[in-house]
């Protein structure tokens, strides 16, 4: 246990803070997300070339070519800093570093880590939600190239992608899980509808994607035919923690605007709301330091397993907390905020849904943690 | 930046475990209600041979030079055994208020000898300021170790003892004439409580891994309806609780056994606030968790399942409860908006 920084993480972090001060935005975040998604892709943009995401990626795919821990630190200090919030993506680059060809690696990784093309995630269809393996989409090959048909749904920034990293299923007679593969789908291919769908906050942050004969090339195949599943679980694993996503950051912007908040309505709060911020804080200081382990184990270049359902549960419950916690102190209809915490709250609600569900997360934890023996079909 | 333990504190936290195991394998847990203190001494003994007990102890002083993570290892080893020992208030407590906040050097070479110093409490088991009353993880002759209202760690001989019976008869308690004490203002007694507030937390983190341990392997051998009951998602959803609780008082722990030790105070502080806050409730959860996984044999005397949910409770209560580290926090969380 050393939780100092080393020289050379101090040094990192003294210039990124130097950094931020110069750098951040002046206008706040904005609190629809038509306008938000702009002024966080721009600050993605910025973030990265002057070098300050990407970090954990090797230099010869546009990242820095640093460990974990400088994620960490990252994270920190946008928290620190109430910086603007990451796009959520920084996940999806993981299943191309790891699984994609040199040429994927070089085509595709450096404009998705620098926000220059945005991409999303074509996992969830009508029919396969928590039951992913019963997707349904299928993937054909026709004369060097794989025909795609098919409906995917709840796709996270759909309507603002350029590339889908999809899965389709290309042996129909393969068990389930076995006979499916990964694709890289440009969203801008002929046969391809994106319909956004407008959440209950007025975001428009997740899509259903049509696919009527999309023709990819052959080239457009991630990992092995039918390899897919593999990839896939790499994906949400990645996904479920709170550094990957940048929501560690975000949730330490929450806590200072409710602290706001709780100063701004009285002098001396009463005990019940001290004690709620207080759990609040004991939260996110808990997440803080689970990311820290998750990570220091992740130094050894080993990739999160089953074990990252803690961690999503985790940010999911620290989350509610904070929006619960939002909720009970704007009980004034004609408080200013009232409304914005609402949709936060209302977004909240969608944490132990997305990812895999808290009661997925839960079966993953009992069986492959815990061994208890499967539930029956 | 590195999470993780060294491989020195995975062989200590291995002994730990195998010596505890060896000794509670003679006489169960339960027969410290009934003993006279036998398996208390025999244990505390066992681990004051092996320098377990001074890990705070610095060397030149008579201990094992040892940090909080090391003794935070030991510490959740014996809350996952329920160990009878008065490790908390004696190991950690005590010898972080004779390290920390000055006051006389000798009695903590006579502690990790064995030489019995119990930390004292308010009546609620809180943080005493004014008087202390209450001698916590008390056992015959011990003398109380307390923050004086000058600011040092002060050793009093214990007058009118009054053992009380509480909820954990594995973790004594004893009522005690008033002695002066004061608030922790000072550095020192503030790492002292920090101190305090994290060797209670990775009890109270073992308490709970062993009741989840207990629970999850119960549930693969219990069968009910022809198969076993950890295969009903209603248990599974249960279990898979109480490790995220678990694991995540494990992540604050560990954190707070190196801020409190080595980070600047105000942070030392808040982080060790955070695991007491975090730990102390996870624990309690989970042993009622455990309790009802394991379904009417949970709820017997004879089974240690309500052991453990006592002990969870006492150690929950200790140095102030979720209220005092939960009350630290939001302060600082409104003194920096």
């Amino acid at each position: 246990m050393d939780l100092r920084d080393s020289p050379e993480e101090a040094r990192f972090r003294a210039r990124l803070r130097a950094w931020l001060e110069e750098n951040l935005p002046s206008e706040p975040e904005p609190v629809v997300l038509a306008e938000r998604w702009p002024y966080m892709r721009e600050f993605g943009q910025l973030l990265y070339r002057s070098g300050w995401v990407a970090l954990s990626y090797p230099k010869e795919v546009g990242g820095q070519g640093l460990g974990p821990m400088e994620e960490a630190i990252l994270s920190e200090e946008l928290g620190r800093a109430n910086a603007p919030s990451l796009l959520p993506l920084g996940h999806l680059g993981r299943p191309l570093l790891s699984h994609g060809t040199e040429e994927q690696r070089r085509r595709y990784l450096p404009p998705l880590l620098a926000s220059d093309e945005i991409w999303c995630q074509g996992f969830s269809e009508p029919q396969a939600g928590s039951d992913l393996a019963a997707l349904r989409t299928r993937a054909v090959r026709e004369d060097g190239a794989w025909v795609l048909n098919g409906h995917k749904t709840w796709t996270s920034y759909g309507a603002f992608a350029d590339f889908c990293l999809l899965l389709a299923r290309t042996d129909p007679d393969a068990v389930r899980h076995r006979g499916i593969s990964a694709f890289i789908v440009p969203l801008s291919t002929p046969g391809v509808t994106v319909r956004p769908i407008v959440l209950a906050n007025g975001d428009e942050e997740f899509a259903e994607i049509f696919l009527d004969d999309v023709r990819v090339p052959a080239a457009n195949l991630l990992g092995r035919p039918n390899g897919g599943w593999r990839i896939a679980m790499d994906v949400v694993n990645y996904e479920r923690g709170a550094v990957e996503t940048g929501y560690l950051p975000k949730f330490e912007r929450y806590l200072s605007e409710l602290a706001a908040v709780v100063k701004a309505r009285t002098p001396g709060p009463d005990r019940a709301t001290l004690r709620a911020l207080g759990e609040c804080a004991a939260a996110l200081e808990t997440l803080r330091m689970h990311c820290l382990r998750t990570l220091s184990e992740r130094v050894s270049g080993a990739p999160p397993g089953p074990e990252s359902s803690v961690d999503k549960l985790l940010m999911t419950a620290v989350e509610q907390k904070l929006m619960a916690l939002g909720l009970s102190l704007l009980p004034d209809v004609t408080a200013p905020g009232r409304a914005e915490w609402f949709d936060r709250y209302l977004y909240g609600r969608a944490g132990s849904i997305y990812g895999g569900s808290a009661q997925i997360q839960r079966n993953i934890l009992a069986e492959r943690l815990l061994g208890l023996p499967r539930s029956p079909g | 930046m590195h999470f993780a333990l060294s491989e020195d504190q995975r062989v200590l936290q291995h002994t730990a475990d195998e010596v505890t195991a060896r000794v509670l394998a003679d006489s169960p847990v339960g027969d410290a209600r009934t003993d006279g203190g036998a398996l208390r001494a025999r244990l505390w003994s066992t681990l004051v041979e092996l320098d377990l007990v001074g890990l705070l102890v610095p060397e030149q002083q008579g201990g094992a030079g040892g940090s909080l993570t090391d003794a935070c290892v030991v510490a959740e080893v014996l809350g996952r055994h329920i160990a009878p020992v008065p490790y908390v208030g004696t190991a950690i407590a005590a010898a972080a208020l004779l390290r920390f906040a000055g006051g006389p050097r000798e009695p903590l070479a006579r502690l990790c000898r064995g030489e019995a110093y119990s930390v004292l409490l308010g009546g609620r088991l809180q943080d005493p300021v004014g008087t202390a009353t209450v001698a916590f993880d008390w056992v015959e002759g011990a003398r109380g170790v307390v923050l004086s209202p000058d600011g040092l760690a002060a050793v009093h001989d214990l007058l009118d003892i009054d053992p009380l019976t509480d909820v954990d008869p594995l973790h004594r308690l004893c009522g005690v004439r008033p002695v002066p004490a004061g608030a922790a203002s000072g550095e020192g007694a503030r790492r002292a409580r920090a101190a305090a507030w994290t060797g209670a937390a990775a009890l109270l983190t073992g308490l709970a891994d062993g009741a989840l341990r207990q629970a999850a392997g119960y549930a693969r051998q219990r069968e009910q309806y022809d198969r076993p009951i950890g295969s009903f998602q209603a248990v599974q959803h249960l279990c898979a609780d109480m490790l995220v609780d678990v694991e995540t008082s494990r992540s604050i722990t560990y954190g707070a056994s190196w801020a409190a030790e080595h980070a600047p105070i105000d942070e030392a502080e808040r982080v060790a606030a955070a695991a007491k806050g975090h730990a102390g409730a996870a624990a309690i959860r989970v042993c009622e968790n455990g309790v009802q996984v394991l379904g009417g044999i949970g709820v017997t005397e004879e089974h240690d399942a309500h052991l453990r949910l006592r002990s969870a409770h006492l150690h929950n209560a200790v140095f102030g409860n979720t209220d005092a580290p939960l009350m630290l926090l939001a302060g600082r969380v409104l003194d920096q908006a």
